[in-house]
């Protein structure tokens, strides 16, 4: 018996060293993949003219859904904001999802709503739908007023009374790049068999605007803000552009992405069972071509910008991070059959099963290896020496990959231009390695209790609204409408 | 001591590979800011070079464009300075390049085996508009790499001539590229006579080239194709080719688009085709398009029938006959008024909608 506690503990600190060296190498793989990609889109992107897209007829219209939950403060800037989109022909379709404030009479009393008839071009069941209004003043508009379903209900009624091939779903909450929409429509324009396309979210806190327009981009002073960009440009440009190149994309932020609406109606729509319905619909997407022999490109591109606000303080993020966990529980839980099957491809024998051990399963293997190693160490089942060097090694890793994704948007964007973000963003990602993702990890594993507790429901954010100077508009709490990133 | 050591070492070695990744970024951010400057000098430069009559100054930048960032700020200053040049000055300058041996060396890099580099080629060979360079850019209309079938394509509408648009069309009947990206480029008034002559005799024998192109885009008759490109053009030309297309074509899909290309072209001699098509024996897709066509013309004799099409069939006649109607302005208000009191509900609910979303506009307006 005294043998086989050191034996054990030995026996899992070697798993937990395993998993954390194909993870890292894994991640390698990802941004190699990744960087190479953006690579060969800087070289590109003189040859494309986007101008053409943005300007042409004959371009792919698109629907602009913007689901809206108690926004009162924000909606009419936000679709004024949306208005001014360089793209040549497209709605902005509002679904104000029984709203117990007055968004609507804000949006009737903006653009002087008068209630239409509009036969649906789909049948997805949502809750009841009041009436469909449209603006005499702004063609470009129509508001859905519906009973409240959640928001992936509100999305299944605009995609019902959209009017165009391409929906672009984003939050009510988020700015659109000007240039975005005809980045993305380039995207189905240039390969047919697109489905989707996902863009890159960005955060906007610590930017300066003006008249509801982002002005300068700035990293914000906050610590929570700038770890969670470094965070954000690793996923976006670290992670998801490898497992785009891969044709393995599971995740389009809900926050905007781009889908083909016929295919989504084939699918019937968003999902609003689940926390995580942006990543479901794009798993949903990838089984039903895949059964129904259709070709499938769902890809992500990192030129189109969506701006967005994080969480300020730890408990709204806690909040975000745990519903987002809860999200790919219910993903993986739903799509179970497609796993390990070779009928759906790399994705179920390569994707999904990555997001099981590593994603799913990560956090609790992190954290248990962490406790474990720590007393391991303090019986003196592990040399201290050992356990310097596996954290050295760990930070050196971490360190690697966070500075690969500074360089590549230095490279290819350079949306933060000064020289005090690119330091702050360096240091950030210094501090980002230690703690923060650790941090992040013992907030997944929470999502299993919470899970287990059976609460639902999206939380609350403190928002700020794009005002004219972001870090000191005032504070107003409403319900988050971000989703699975 | 030996821990100390190890730690120290490892600790050693991560702090210098976070300043090494530091510096990276740093260098980065210098060479990208001198390489900006060096690149806004260069367009400047070039800029005024394609101005300057004198022939040296041409052929000076010719042998200078011969680095990718070059080539692209070439491309750049033309498209900035070509729309202020005088037809005389851009034979000038088509002369100077075809004379210089940058030609042969893009030629050449049509080529190539990277897809950057053909593209890059194909960019610069077609932004001056030098007639001879169409017959280098068709094959590849049928490279494998869809941004150089696109750059092609729009290199050829930059050449806009009758080849270029022969080869276009090639392109829309063997699919090079979706139907919609040929459209938007062949769809003006250069190539008119071309689509006219297509129309009436069939395209043009086709390059060899062409013949192995892998099909891309969904398939889409060559009239209809044509009749959209018409419509884009907005070319009164078109006139009579759309409106006997609408009056004969057996395919829907030509109809429909002969009927929005009449909604563009803006004539008053398109009228009778498009009155016609409301007929109920139409299909309602036909009949909802040439509703909506006649209230962007706003052609006041379509009235009556626009008001028995209040009480069509189908939805989106209606919605479409109401929205024309308001579009026609008092008179058709008019009629939206007295269907009003419509017997048929679903017409007098149209009607009501757009006299609604009248009376907000007016008293906005008016506000």
């Amino acid at each position: 018996m005294s043998d086989a506690l050191p034996q054990l503990m030995h026996g899992f600190n070697v798993v937990t060293l395993v998993y954390f060296v194909v993870l890292q190498v894994t991640y390698t793989l990802l941004a190699i993949v990744g960087w190479r990609a953006i690579e060969d889109y800087v070289r590109r992107r003189p040859m494309r003219d986007y101008q053409a897209v943005a300007s042409s007829e004959l371009s792919m219209p698109v629907s602009i859904l913007v689901p809206a939950y108690n926004e009162e403060a924000t909606i009419v800037s936000s679709v004024h904001s949306l208005l001014t989109s360089q793209f040549v022909e497209f709605e902005v379709v509002v679904i104000n999802d029984g709203s117990s404030d007055a968004t609507m009479a804000a949006l009737t009393d903006a653009f002087g709503l008068v209630k239409v008839g509009r036969v649906p071009r789909s049948n997805i069941v949502t809750a009841h739908v009041r009436g469909v209004h449209a603006s005499p003043l702004e063609p470009r508009i129509v508001v859905i007023d519906k009973a409240n379903g959640g928001k992936a209900d509100a999305l299944n009624a605009g995609i019902n009374h959209a009017n165009y091939p391409l929906f672009c779903a984003i939050d009510a909450d988020t700015m659109l790049d000007a240039g975005a929409l005809s980045r993305l429509v380039w995207e189905f324009q240039a390969a047919p068999e697109t489905v989707a396309v996902g863009g890159i979210v960005r955060i906007v806190n610590g930017s300066t605007f003006e008249d509801g327009q982002l002005a300068t981009v700035r990293t914000p002073r906050n610590l929570l803000a700038n770890l969670q960009i470094v965070e954000y440009l690793r996923a976006f440009l670290g992670g998801r552009i490898g497992w785009s190149k891969s044709g393995m994309l599971l995740i389009i932020s809900g926050a905007f992405g781009l889908f083909r609406r016929d295919v989504c109606v084939a699918v019937g729509g968003y999902d609003p069972t689940t926390v995580g319905e942006d990543a479901e619909l794009v798993v949903r997407l990838h089984r039903h071509q895949r059964e129904q022999g259709e070709p499938c490109r769902i890809t992500f591109f990192p030129d189109p910008i969506c701006w967005t606000e994080c969480p300020e303080d730890l408990r709204t993020l806690v909040r975000q991070r745990d519903r987002w966990q809860r999200g790919l529980i219910e993903l993986i839980a739903r799509h179970r059959r497609m796993i390990l099957n070779p009928r759906y491809g790399r994705i179920g024998l390569i994707a999904l099963p990555y997001f099981i051990v590593f994603e799913l399963l990560g956090p609790a293997i992190e954290c248990f290896g962490y406790a474990l190693f720590i007393a391991s160490c303090l019986l003196g089942f592990v040399s201290v020496t050992f356990a310097i060097a596996f954290f050295a090694v760990s930070l050196t890793y971490g360190l690697v990959l966070s500075f690969l994704v500074i360089l590549m948007e230095e490279r290819a964007f350079r949306r933060y231009p000064g020289w005090r973000d690119l330091i702050r963003l360096t240091l950030t990602a210094v501090i980002e390695n230690v703690g923060y993702r650790q941090l992040l990890s013992f907030v997944r594993l929470r999502a299993w209790y919470t899970i287990a507790r059976r609460r639902s429901g999206w939380g609350e954010m403190t928002r700020k609204g794009f005002g004219p100077v972001l870090s000191e508009a005032p504070v107003a709490p409403v319900p988050v409408t971000q989703s699975l990133d | 001591m030996t821990t100390i050591t190890g730690l120290m070492l490892l600790v050693g070695a991560s702090l210098l590979l976070w300043l090494a990744l530091a510096s990276l970024a740093v260098g980065r951010k210098l060479r990208r800011d001198s390489r900006e400057l060096r690149s806004a000098e260069r367009r400047a430069r070039y800029s005024a070079a394609l101005r300057d009559p004198r022939p040296r100054t041409l052929l000076a930048i010719c042998r200078d464009a011969h680095d990718a960032e070059a080539q692209v700020d070439l491309a750049v200053s033309i498209d900035s300075v070509y729309p202020t040049l005088t037809r005389l000055r851009r034979s000038e300058i088509h002369r100077a390049i075809e004379a210089s041996e940058l030609l042969p060396e893009l030629v050449a890099d049509l080529r190539s085996r990277d897809p950057v580099t053909r593209a890059r080629a194909a960019l610069l060979l077609s932004r001056p508009g030098i007639p001879s360079v169409a017959d280098h850019l068709v094959p590849l209309l049928a490279d494998p790499d869809a941004d150089v079938r696109l750059v092609a394509c729009a290199g050829l509408a930059r050449i806009a001539t009758p080849r270029a648009a022969e080869v276009l069309i090639w392109g829309l009947v063997t699919r090079a590229l979706p139907p919609e990206r040929i459209i938007e480029r062949l769809g003006a008034p250069w190539a008119v006579e071309t689509i006219l002559h297509t129309l009436r005799f069939g395209p043009a024998p086709g390059p060899d080239e062409l013949a192995g192109v892998q099909p891309s885009g969904r398939e889409v008759t060559l009239d209809a194709s044509l009749a959209r490109a018409l419509g884009v053009a907005r070319d009164p030309r078109g006139d009579v080719a759309l409106a006997g297309l609408l009056r004969t074509s057996p395919e829907e899909e030509v109809r429909i688009s002969a009927a929005r290309a009449l909604g563009r072209v803006g004539d008053a001699a398109c009228m009778p085709a498009l009155v016609a098509a409301l007929d109920p024996g139409e299909t309602w897709s036909v009949r909802a398009q040439a509703a909506k066509s006649l209230g962007a013309l706003g052609a006041a004799e379509a009235l009556e029938p626009l008001e028995a099409c209040l009480s069509d069939r189908a939805w989106w006649v209606r919605a479409n006959a109401a929205r024309a109607l308001r579009e026609l302005g008092e008179p058709g208000l008019a009629a939206l008024r007295r269907a009003v009191d419509h017997q048929d509900r679903y017409a007098a609910d149209r009607a009501r909608e757009q006299l609604a979303l009248h009376a907000v506009a007016v008293e906005r307006a008016a506000a």
